[in-house]
């Protein structure tokens, strides 16, 4: 084996082991859209995003990283904002990211 | 030592501590330092059990997340460099950008640098030895 045929399959096994954290993430960056006024869930959300955001790439997954970033910078406002009518719904980019990662088990 | 590690580069063993919370990324970075590279990982899951395993195992470098809960990688930075077990130890910090305000607070920080999250496996531990100034074979 290569060492990057060997990193291919033993990331894939890590990604598989670890899966529940980075749905538990998931979990919380819904529950911060959910409860969009919540400052602690907000919070909680955007730990979330970032470290989904830090975390995807190197598992190769390339537009989740780019949804997490969003999320990231939306939640990462002080506080709620009222809509930008140009930037995509905070609800669409979260249920976009778990399209991304849903059955990459 | 691990069967895969590139011989020439484990003339030198080296020892790296990874500190962060995600358990996907300890092991990412233990399987890009120590499986791939042949360096011995030493793992923490939070800034408190970081500076513990620093102090107790002296690795010969420390890579270092930024945002964790409880003591965040800037504060257990802070804390390496003003410990005299430690202070020697080179730190390199693991970051996926953050807050404007973590921004500022890396730019004060005496550190040997920073490698952006996410990071490429197969660049890892040459990213990490540049910085700290260990030859890359």
């Amino acid at each position: 084996l290569t060492s990057s045929a060997l990193s291919t399959a033993v990331l894939q096994a890590i990604w598989t082991r670890h899966r529940s954290e980075v749905l538990a993430r998931l979990d919380a960056i819904e529950r911060a859209v959910a409860s969009d006024a919540d400052p602690g869930l907000r919070a909680d959300g955007w730990r979330a995003a970032h470290q989904l955001a830090g975390t995807l790439g190197t598992f190769g997954f390339t537009r989740g990283t780019e949804l997490a970033r969003q999320l990231e910078a939306h939640l990462g406002e002080r506080q709620a904002v009222p809509p930008d009518p140009c930037a995509p719904d905070l609800r669409t980019l979260a249920c976009d990211l778990r399209c991304e990662l849903d059955g990459s088990a | 030592m691990s069967p895969f590690a590139d011989s020439a580069n484990s003339l030198i063993p080296r020892r790296v501590l990874v500190v962060d919370d995600s358990s996907l990324i300890r092991e990412a970075a233990a399987l890009a330092l120590g499986t791939i590279r042949g360096w011995d990982v030493l793992t923490a899951a939070s800034g408190e059990e970081g500076l513990e395993r620093a102090g107790a195992d002296q690795p010969d470098a420390v890579l270092l997340d930024v945002v964790m809960p409880g003591l965040d990688g800037i504060a257990v930075a802070e804390r390496l460099a003003h410990s005299p077990g430690t202070r020697t130890i080179p730190v390199v910090m693991l970051t996926a950008a953050g807050s404007a305000e973590d921004r500022q607070r890396l730019e004060r920080l005496a550190v040997a640098g920073v490698i952006p999250k996410p990071f490429e496996l197969a660049t890892l531990a040459d990213q990490l030895a540049v910085l700290v100034g260990w030859d890359v074979a």
